[in-house]
């Protein structure tokens, strides 16, 4: 009769028994920090959602500025009327002149928030 | 006695037809118009969905675009010329109006902005296809926020074409 050998399994070694209390705190301490970066990462999105910034936000994907916008806000006029200084009818031209101009591009946009776009006719109802 | 009674119940009857009839009515066509629109919000509705999300990306560029606009007329044009004119003791009590007023408007019309937007997510986000009826009645909420956006568009335009006005009145009555 063939003996055949005999293989003892030898038990795996508890690891948290071999930590030392330093690897101990270590571990701790790194599954804290996940865990708090977790809370506040969740935290700061409930608030950015909740506070509506996300729809004032054009960084997110989707909404990102387009290139002629970009060059648009490069050619604006960087004129600020002076807080300071006498009240005559030159300055008040200017300021006149470059406010109309400024007016002037709210025209650029025919109706804006107009209820064309969500109509029944518009949307194909 | 019966005819009394006849007569008290056909009252009855008539004053019930008359305070009932027409909204009974109305929810009758309702429901048609409603069921209706149903088969088509079902049919269009990839093509409806498209056209939201792209009306949603078109009212963020118009929003950044007046926003910068009312900052810039409210930042370098109106808040300073205000102050030059108490530094020069001629303080204007209308332009300090308009002034707060505008500054109101352009509040009012950010966080309506932000409702309307959230209306309009809220809105692409419900499956038309198999919700037509919570589809419409979220898009007609959102039509009325969106008008209520245009209002406050119509009420800024005004105040700067008011406060234009003011300051030429003020030019027009400075001493050469």
């Amino acid at each position: 009769m063939i003996k055949l050998p005999s293989f003892h399994k030898t038990p795996a070694p508890d690891s948290s028994q071999n930590l030392t209390p330093g690897a101990k705190h270590l571990l701790i301490l790194g599954a804290s920090a996940v865990g708090i970066t977790f809370l506040t990462t969740a935290v700061s999105l409930k608030l950015y959602h909740d506070s509506g910034d996300i729809y004032l936000d054009r960084s997110r994907p989707g909404f990102l500025p387009e290139e002629d916008e970009s060059e648009k806000d490069k050619d604006d006029a960087d004129f600020v009327f002076s807080d300071t200084g006498k009240i005559t009818r030159e300055a008040l031209e200017e300021y006149l002149k470059n406010l109309r101009l400024e007016l002037d591009r709210l025209n650029e946009f025919s109706d804006p928030y107009g209820a064309t776009p969500l109509s029944d006719e518009s949307l194909g109802i | 006695m019966k005819t009394n009674v006849a007569k008290i119940t056909t009252f009855a009857l008539a004053l019930f037809v008359l305070l009932f009839a027409p909204s009974a009515f109305a929810e009758e066509s309702s429901s048609q118009l409603s069921s209706k629109k149903r088969d088509q919000i079902s049919e269009n509705c990839g093509s409806i969905r498209q056209s939201l999300k792209l009306l949603q990306r078109s009212d963020a560029r118009t929003r950044t675009y007046y926003g910068a606009i009312y900052e810039t007329a409210l930042s370098k044009y109106i808040t300073p010329l205000n102050l030059r004119l108490v530094k020069n003791d001629l303080s204007s009590v209308a332009l300090i109006n308009l002034q707060t007023a505008l500054a109101t408007s352009r509040s009012n019309f950010s966080a309506d902005y932000i409702d309307y937007s959230k209306s309009l997510e809220e809105l692409i986000a419900i499956d038309c296809r198999l919700e037509p009826e919570t589809f419409y009645n979220k898009l007609v909420s959102t039509r009325e926020k969106r008008e209520v956006l245009q209002d406050d568009v119509k009420t800024i335009s005004t105040l700067l074409t008011n406060s234009v006005k003011s300051v030429e009145i003020i030019k027009e009555n400075l001493d050469d």
